[in-house]
């Protein structure tokens, strides 16, 4: 396949304060914001679908794209898990279900919240994997400009679990998203992405510990080289067992 | 006008439904009008009626037995009947050309509403839950990947209603993009409780077999199950996806656009994608939930773009509507019809609504069908329409 090229980043994580300033550590935690975005579609949204709109915008801003005709690819491991968790709650209690708690708690609520915004009508899709969800999404991302050209907006995110499901993972929430576009833009120098690949030589790097068992912490190595404007091979590290990667020119 | 896509064959398929466990059952309760709703045996505290996949499912072997639930139960059902295609196409093409991705609504939520409940008796989780393997969106993924050994791309597609349905679009642009030489797409999903209850909360779960563009509908009933599809770059196929067209509302979470566009969007792209006229198209297999609303808006879309005499009817009472995997079962029964030369009359649909002014078939017809459409409409306003070939 051939390159792509990232015109826009976005990322979230209440860890550490922008892409900009990716790796050093922030001094308190905050939230997602959405300016700019009606507040109102994000009544009853999760965090995972707050911190979704957040680097989608902030990713849309800085590729200059636009945000109402833009193809999207949105992913996510355990997606609403939180709103999940809340409905079973509720049928513990035999109490009737919030019927916009409900209709929030789908996979593609988050894509489902950026396209109503923007009345976006174009090609969007919602994914979901475990280990290799970043490479998954970034997968369809590329087979889509490899088929149809132009540009797309991937996002993913992962919130925190909710208690007792944080038994299987207590990592911090964290989402990013690139534009992506099938040519280089004229007269702008970005970094591109090439050779997606699966080997079962590719060996996986540490997770930090913050992030451990989050599906999106894997797009972590692929973040910290484009913020260093490395050109590079990153492996996809969720677990030992991943075994794709990418190379990176910056 | 936008390019033709290939066609891509389709070499192997296996479905399970409420109508029945294997390929062959599902199709026999199809041509003998069966309808497969029944009581679900959950505790609600309303009356509702669901399509129920209500043979014993096969267990998973020893070695996989970490991935244990329903799910993968169903996926392992659907795995054995074209255990011998897919491993043909392992072996062919290697096991990092062949990929997996499989549409699912609600993943292995049943399975952590059990656990959940199970952790608040006891305070542990029951043995086995595993939050990847059986509650993720990826669940029946990885269960296929580990079962036929493939390390190919393996994902889920999780949009709702259109899950299965979309799966078909990443098989063709893996194709096209010569990422994989095949692919096994599909959909599972399995009924849960959230599901049950979510769609009464919102008004729209009929407490009756539903009753697509029926006079007096009143909402749909849920059901479970899943198919696998085997496409291949090469090869000779029971049938050909042709088209397919995907697109998105951007309306609301819940309804339809009133106008349609994003679904007549999708039914002209798929058209466009086949290469095909609006007349060519010989049976449309509607989404028809049997929700007043979405009905109506399926009319006038299909009239929109195919007019008003192609023979149209909906499967949902006979399945019930499976949500995530209705894409994939529905593809599967229309592949059916296509080799049989048949079409279902779209059962509880009499009286029919007077507004509807499309050709609802109200009783089954034999006819040769060269070419066929699927709608798979979801949540969020995300849209997806399949056009299959007949192979011959």
């Amino acid at each position: 396949m051939k390159p792509v090229y990232v015109r826009g980043v976005g990322f979230y994580s209440p860890l550490e304060p922008s892409f900009a300033d990716f790796g050093r550590p922030r001094s308190g935690p905050s939230e997602p914001s959405c300016p700019g975005f009606a507040q109102a579609g994000l009544r009853g949204t999760s965090l995972a679908t707050r911190s979704t709109v957040h680097v989608a915008l902030e990713a849309i801003r800085q590729s200059g794209v636009n945000p109402h005709t833009v193809p999207t690819v949105f992913g996510s491991n355990l997606g609403e898990v939180q709103t999940a968790l809340a409905l079973i709650r509720s049928m513990e209690q035999n109490a009737p279900l919030s019927p916009i708690r409900f209709k929030n708690s789908v996979h593609n609520t988050p894509a489902a919240i950026f396209g109503i915004a923007h009345e976006n009508r174009a090609f969007s899709t919602s994914i979901g994997a475990t280990d290799d969800l970043v490479p998954m999404l970034l997968l369809e991302a590329i087979a889509y400009l490899a088929r149809h050209g132009g540009d797309v907006l991937v996002a993913c995110a992962e919130e925190p679990l909710p208690a007792p499901l944080s038994v299987f993972g207590n990592y911090a929430p964290l989402a990013f998203a690139f534009v992506l576009s099938a040519s280089a833009p004229e007269g702008a120098s970005v970094p591109s992405l090439s050779n997606l690949r699966y080997d079962p030589r590719t060996v996986a790097g540490a997770v930090p510990v913050e992030h451990r068992g989050n599906a999106c912490a894997a797009g972590l190595a692929l973040l910290s080289a484009l913020a260093g404007h490395d050109s590079t091979t990153v492996a996809f590290a969720r677990s030992a067992s991943s075994r794709w990667s990418i190379d990176v020119r910056a | 006008m936008l390019a033709a896509y290939p066609a891509v064959p389709i070499t192997a398929f296996s479905v399970c439904s409420a109508l029945g466990r294997d390929t062959r059952t599902t199709f026999e309760g199809l041509f003998s009008e069966r309808e497969g709703l029944r009581a679900p045996a959950v505790e609600l505290p309303f009356r509702t009626l669901a399509g129920v996949v209500d043979a014993d499912l096969p267990r998973l072997p020893a070695e996989f037995v970490m991935h244990e639930s329903r799910i993968a139960r169903i996926a392992e059902q659907l795995h054995s009947e074209i255990a011998t295609e897919v491993a043909r196409a392992v072996a062919k093409y290697g096991p990092e050309r062949v990929a997996i991705v499989v549409g699912t609504s609600t993943g292995g939520l049943a399975e952590t509403e059990h656990a959940i409940v199970g952790h608040t008796k006891s305070g542990v989780f029951p043995h086995g839950y595993d939050l990847d393997r059986s509650h993720s969106m990826a669940a029946a993924v990885d269960y296929l990947r580990v079962r036929t050994g493939i390390v190919g791309p393996a994902y889920a597609i999780s949009t709702a209603c259109s899950s299965s349905a979309k799966v078909f679009g990443c098989a063709e642009r893996l194709l096209a993009a010569n990422v994989v030489d095949a692919a096994i797409v599909g959909g599972i999903d399995t009924l849960c409780q959230t599901t049950l209850r979510g769609f009464h909360s919102l008004g729209i779960l009929s407490d009756e077999a539903c009753r697509p563009f029926g006079e007096g509908r009143n909402g749909l009933s849920l059901g479970e199950g899943g198919a696998l599809f085997l496409l291949e770059r090469e090869g000779e196929g029971r049938a050909n996806l042709l088209g397919i067209g995907e697109s998105a509302d951007g309306f609301h979470m819940s309804s339809p656009h009133p106008e349609g566009v994003g679904a007549k969007a999708a039914m002209r792209e798929a058209l466009e994608r086949a290469g095909l006229s609006a007349s060519a198209i010989g049976y449309v297999n509607a989404h028809g939930t049997g929700t007043p609303k979405n009905d109506l808006v399926e009319c006038a879309t299909i009239e929109a773009v195919l007019g008003t005499d192609v023979p149209v009817s909906s499967t949902k009472r006979a399945t019930g509507h499976a949500l995530g995997a209705a894409g994939a079962i529905e593809a599967a029964l229309v592949i059916a019809c296509l080799e049989r030369g048949w079409m279902p009359r779209s059962l509880g649909a009499d009286p029919v609504d007077a507004a509807v002014r499309i050709h609802l078939l109200r009783e089954p017809a034999y006819a040769k069908i060269d070419y066929a459409m699927s709608n798979s409409f979801g949540f969020g306003g995300s849209n997806a329409c399949l056009v299959f070939g007949a192979s011959r």
